[in-house]
């Protein structure tokens, strides 16, 4: 299979300048194919462009779960591919949000700096009432075992 | 996620207390669990993470003061040994909400606050530090109803100041 990138997504989209529409609606259709593989370059390829098409005004409710499944693939690369499509994508009615919570938790005890701080990142943008408590719980349980 | 507040390394303990302030905005309850951390990073040795828990009371200052009076003698210290700028101002703004709680503070600030207004360069610092000069003037007043010697003076800066920045702001239209 032979997948398009970002770059020529964005060149696509220049290439039909009078009307895009329809350029971008075969391409999402692409995304979706990709989406639903196994191989993790190609699905961080698609949320590549799935989170430029994101700003250019689409809405992709639908891809969230895909999302998540990126952002908890062992690669840095793809895992801080997958954090921005969520911060882009998700907001307080996002019901998987829940399913980062443990994600999150695995992230911050992480040994590279970077895989932490991209996750503090991640979390400064998606959080959600439940996702706030869930992770200063931990610390409430943590004080308790510590004074007992 | 508030063990990160004490990570060995700083890059992680500045953006964790920032994004803690997030969590805070929806979970005002964690914020009672781990202050006492957020405040212990007051006096972090690296001054990017203090300059990152300012600024995260700050904001937090901002919707309840009242919480933050017993900071106020850090902030003062960090106020008169600070030179950095960016800090200074939130440390500025953090204090002038402060003020309106706490009279007392009003009157020690007024010199500090003077004197960062005639010496520093930055036109933001001059703003801010004469913004809280004006917020905090009202009550330098002292108990028996005298006014401090150094208000006159104060209040001459402050003209001065605000003088300058209307002057050029008249001569930009």
């Amino acid at each position: 299979m032979f997948e398009t990138t970002l770059s020529d997504l964005v060149k696509g989209i220049r290439a039909h300048k009078r009307d895009p529409t329809i350029y971008i609606s075969t391409s999402i259709k692409g995304i979706k194919q990709e989406l639903k593989s196994n191989d993790f370059f190609i699905k961080t390829n698609a949320l590549r462009k799935l989170t430029f098409l994101q700003m250019q005004g689409f809405d992709f409710e639908w891809a969230s779960f895909s999302i998540i499944e990126v952002m908890s693939s062992p690669r840095f690369a793809h895992k801080r591919v997958g954090m921005l499509a969520s911060t882009q994508t998700f907001n307080e009615q996002t019901d998987v949000i829940l399913l980062t919570t443990n994600l999150l938790k695995k992230e911050f005890t992480s040994s590279s700096i970077y895989e932490v701080g991209v996750a503090i990142n991640c979390l400064s943008n998606i959080v959600t009432p439940d996702l706030a408590r869930e992770v200063s719980l931990t610390q409430g349980s943590i004080n308790s075992a510590k004074t007992s | 996620m508030t063990l990160l507040l004490s990570h060995s390394q700083s890059y992680i303990r500045k953006k964790a207390v920032l994004c803690l302030f997030k969590v805070f905005m929806h979970y005002p309850q964690g914020l009672r669990l781990t202050f006492d951390r957020v405040k212990a990073l007051l006096s972090d040795p690296e001054p990017a993470v203090v300059s990152c828990a300012v600024n995260v009371i700050t904001e937090l200052a901002d919707k309840n003061p009242k919480n933050y009076l017993i900071l106020a003698p850090h902030f003062f210290q960090l106020l008169t040994s600070s030179s950095n700028n960016w800090m200074l101002i939130k440390v500025v703004k953090l204090l002038g909400s402060l003020v309106s709680e706490e009279p007392r503070l009003a009157r020690k600030l007024l010199d500090p606050l003077a004197n960062i207004a005639t010496t520093t360069s930055a036109k933001s610092l001059l703003f801010e530090s004469v913004y809280t000069l004006t917020l905090a003037l009202p009550y330098a007043k002292k108990s028996d109803g005298s006014v401090p010697k150094n208000v006159p003076t104060i209040v001459k800066v402050s003209e001065r100041a605000t003088e300058m920045a209307t002057a050029s702001h008249i001569h930009l239209n």
